[in-house]
């Protein structure tokens, strides 16, 4: 793209056009300019894209009969897409260069300090002559264009199950990723010397206002840049339990293109979400609020959220978010089946540059900076006993599998919704499932469900002191009273022991022990007992309390009273939040 | 003549309709009433019934959305009042300056039955139970109807959980049906002769034993509630009840030795293939359809019962003649309007 300033005379114009359209050096009358690189004191025409420190050659050709006396620019004007960058002088410094038939003087201009793309440089200078008449002062106004290709990241990924949104995710099964980045640039014009620069790898922690503190990093300093360089190196993460972050690479040779892997124009912030409603068996829909924060009035190519499953890891949904400026709360369906209890993350992501309006070079797009938040499912244990010899008991079965399905969907009080909750089984990596519906768990098994699970129902024979989860591996009164001893309280807020006799000490020794509501049977009762299932009803699809669930079947359910079921405390399985 | 039946019939049908209702709604309201009693007698503010519904036990009073309580039919006697709002009102946090002791929490659980219930009469009652509760200022007091003639159960319940500190209630349960004459005989069947009757139903295999206690059988599957011998085999160590389990049970009639009911009680014993209620709707099925048949528990209907079932078979006969005349009649009179 060639400028024609005002003031050249037509002369100095066609010679400029002239070398404009291929001429190297030259060799008409009039002001030229062309970008290339000095090497070894002899200046040469750039061919190809721009990449590293540059030069502009502005050259000067006298008309005929007259010699060129000085020559200089005081203005340089490097207009890219996002916009002109001005350098002044009186005269700006140069060298000079010896041109043929005239005069010239070289500028320089580093590339990467400006973005990728369409680059043009424009130059205000004047010239001095001599010759018939004496001397004379020739203003000019030049220019010229090339691409600028620097150094980007031209991809980030890694062996994590995340990579595809972008994340990369440790587990204490998968401790150790590989972390791969790859740089292009276009190669140095100066063949001779290659491009060297600074790399900077890292792994950011996540939050919801985008990319948090630095959890690892790796630098390379002086390292070349030239062409296409990549990095592949393992990352270990020292933490015990499931974690992802951001993977980042950025270069010091780089350009506002492609400083960093994310997009420098688009960010999210201000990431929360909540609960709509449960809509099915542990599956709900969410509010996913979040602010974009645009620096341009483009708005991103698209906006996603997805939901991830820590343990075990995995994605549960995906989803598209609105891209406008501003506060956007979204409505993300079908959430589930969330199997697992325990921690979710919910990442918003995206990507810029797509569309009519390029911000990129080469219309790439930029991967947008992912912003996450976490929340929590409790979790849920339901456990058949074992039957007389140590076999497997069918009514115990039966009994566990249906109430672990009927936790999978609490429903809320009337007009709240949100309030719906659910429970899911616990996952722990290297021990599998730990709960849910538990076949003749083991005592340990037990004792940590009932101090760390949330909900607990144990279904089978039992005693005053004992429960029979499992033969010659009984859960009693001492023993739950040594785990609290050593473990400290029970985070659980509802035990049920539908069993004989539990009411009479093993009841009284969990709410000891800090459970917040635990029902049982002081005598025995029988294995069609049809209290449970009313007991249970009412507390998981009538949103009723624990006490007012409780009575009510008592009130309606002779077996009970002559079970001696028993309450104490309270609690309600509706409401937790997330 | 015929449309004069059908309106003698229609007329009949309404009047006992109406009446019907009168009487439900006065027993509506007398319910109400004495619910609201209850609960300020049990200490709660007793605004108003917020909520109520009838079952064959009886009604089932809310009052205030806080109060449950449980009034026995045909009676309309208040007998069971519950405070479900308990653990979220200042008593929760009350704490015990000291502990009381098994005979203090018992006098003061029958003064608080006494409040609650002034007309329950409890001189029958011992005491099975009296604990404080965990981490709370709160104790249990249960007590058994005992006869006094011969030592056996009979089919009462008491029980109590208050506030140590200022006797708030947080439950009450008193049941005590009067005891009839032929309870208080003398019994004439040992524990010994009991056990012997029920062992061949027990099947009892190594490393069980046996144990004989004098019971109430009141289960709904029994053929009588009655006092009974309840022989039961148990898992674990004799000389540590506590840690033992109830396996099954045979209740004996004591004045007659006759088996009255036959238990086997949770996990005790292969499973049957009897189906589950589900608390999801629907009906539930064992894991294990084809395990071995449980202990019998149904037995041949006795006299008493049989006389029963065929009188209730006689009532769902003329039911059904009389509805059919109705229908009959009332389509008479409509073929006549019409011609």
């Amino acid at each position: 793209m060639i400028r024609i300033g005002r003031r050249l005379p037509l002369v100095s114009t066609i010679a400029l056009a002239a070398s404009c359209l291929g001429t190297a050096l030259p060799a008409h009358a009039g002001a030229s300019a062309v970008i290339g690189h000095v090497y070894n004191n002899v200046f040469t025409p750039l061919s190809g894209d721009a990449s590293g420190a540059l030069s502009v050659l502005v050259s000067f050709i006298p008309p005929e009969g007259r010699h060129a006396l000085t020559m200089g620019c005081w203005e340089m004007r490097v207009i890219d897409k996002w916009g002109t960058h001005t350098t002044t002088g009186s005269p700006i410094p140069g060298d000079t260069v010896i041109v043929p038939g005239g005069m010239g003087r070289v500028y320089p201009w580093l590339s990467q300090s400006g973005p990728n793309g369409s680059v043009t440089i424009e130059l205000d200078g004047s010239a001095t002559t001599g010759g018939k008449g004496g001397s004379s002062v020739t203003p000019f106004t030049v220019s010229c264009s090339t691409t600028a290709k620097n150094i980007i990241v031209s991809d980030v990924t890694n062996d994590s199950c995340l990579f595809p949104w972008g994340l990369m995710a440790f587990t204490p099964a998968s401790p150790t990723q590989t972390l791969t980045v790859e740089f292009q640039d276009s190669p140095d014009p100066r063949v001779q010397v290659t491009d060297k620069g600074d790399v900077h790898l890292r792994l950011l922690h996540l939050g919801p206002n985008g990319l948090g503190s630095l959890a690892w990093s790796a630098d390379y300093t002086n390292i070349d840049l030239g062409q296409t360089l990549e990095l592949s190196l393992p990352v270990t993460d020292g933490t015990t339990g499931p974690v992802v972050y951001a993977p980042q690479a950025c270069a010091q040779q780089v350009d506002q293109d492609a400083h960093q892997w994310y997009s420098t124009r688009v960010h999210v912030r201000g990431l929360s979400t909540e609960r709509v409603e449960v809509t099915g068996t542990r599956t709900m829909s969410l509010n996913v609020t979040h602010t974009n924060v645009l620096s341009d009035a483009a708005p991103p190519s698209g906006v996603w959220v997805s939901v991830f499953s820590s343990s075990p890891l995995g994605s549960i949904v995906d989803g598209d978010l609105s891209t406008a400026a501003g506060e956007q709360t979204d409505l993300l369906t079908d959430v589930g089946p969330l199997t697992a209890s325990g921690t979710y993350w919910l990442a918003v992501g995206g990507s810029d540059g797509h569309g009519s309006v390029s911000k990129y070079a080469g219309n790439v797009e930029h991967k947008i900076a992912p912003a996450m938040v976490s929340f929590t499912i409790p979790s849920a244990t339901c456990i058949a006993g074992d039957d007389y010899g140590g076999g497997p008991y069918a009514f115990a079965q039966a009994r566990a599998q249906s109430q672990y399905e009927s936790l999978g969907c609490i429903a809320p009080p009337s007009g709240s919704p949100s309030l719906g909750c659910l429970y899911s089984a616990r996952y722990e990596y290297g021990q599998g499932w730990r709960g849910g519906y538990q076949d003749r768990p083991s005592k340990a098994h037990t004792l940590e469900v009932l101090f760390d699970d949330s909900v607990v129902t144990f279904n089978g024979h039992g005693g005053p002191m004992t429960i029979q989860n499992r033969e010659n591996d009984y859960v009693s009164v001492a023993d739950v009273e040594a785990y609290a001893t050593a473990e400290g309280d029970s985070a659980a807020r509802f035990v049920l022991l539908q069993c004989c006799g539990a009411g009479q000490l093993l009841l009284p020794a969990l709410r000891a022990a800090g459970v917040d509501c635990v029902v049982g049977h002081k005598m025995s009762t029988y294995p069609t007992d049809p209290g449970w299932p009313r007991l249970m009803a009412k507390m998981c699809m009538e949103a009723k309390t624990a006490q007012v669930a409780f009575w009510e079947t008592y009130w309606a359910t002779p077996e009970w009273q002559m079970s001696g079921a028993t309450i104490d405390g309270d609690t309600q399985l509706w409401g937790v939040p997330l | 003549m015929n449309g004069w039946v059908a309106v003698a019939l229609a007329a009949f049908i309404g009047l006992g309709t109406t009446a019907e209702l009168c009487a439900a709604q006065s027993g509506k309201e007398q319910a109400a009433r004495a619910a609201i009693e209850a609960v300020r007698r049990a200490g709660g503010a007793a605004v108003r019934v917020t909520a109520s519904d009838r079952s064959e036990r009886g009604y089932w009073v809310t009052v205030d959305d806080r109060w449950r309580v449980g009034l026995a039919s045909p009676s309309g006697a208040a007998v069971l009042v519950v405070d479900c709002g308990f653990s979220k009102s200042p008593h929760a946090a009350h704490k015990l300056a000291s502990q009381p002791t098994p005979d203090e929490i018992e006098q003061a659980g029958r003064e608080v039955v006494a409040r609650v219930f002034p007309d329950f009469d409890m001189s029958e009652f011992r005491r099975s139970v009296a604990e404080i509760r965990p981490r709370s200022a709160r104790v249990e007091v249960c007590w058994r109807q005992v006869i006094r003639e011969n030592g056996f159960l009979g089919g009462g319940r008491c029980s109590t959980v208050f506030c140590w500190p200022d006797r708030a209630v947080e439950s009450i349960e008193a049941t005590g049906p009067a005891i009839p004459d032929s309870w208080r005989r003398p019994t004439t069947v040992t524990a010994e002769e009991a056990k012997s009757v029920a062992l061949p139903q027990l099947r009892v295999r190594e490393g069980e034993w046996v144990e004989t206690v004098k019971d109430f059988c009141g289960w709904e599957q029994a053929a009588r509630k009655s006092p009974s011998w309840n022989v039961t085999v148990k898992s674990g160590p004799e000389d540590r009840p506590l840690e033992c389990m109830s396996l099954r049970s045979v209740f004996v009639d004591p004045w007659t030795g006759e088996i009255i009911h036959t238990a086997q009680w949770e996990g005790a014993g292969p499973a049957g293939a009897e189906a589950l209620p589900s608390a999801i709707g629907g009906q539930l099925r064992p894991g294990r359809p084809g395990s071995p048949a449980a202990l019998p528990t149904a037995q041949p209907l006795t006299a008493g019962q049989a006389e029963r079932s065929a009188h209730g078979r006689w009532l769902l006969a003329a039911g059904a003649g009389i509805l059919v005349l109705a229908l009959a009649a009332a389509m008479v009179c409509a073929r006549r309007r019409r011609a």
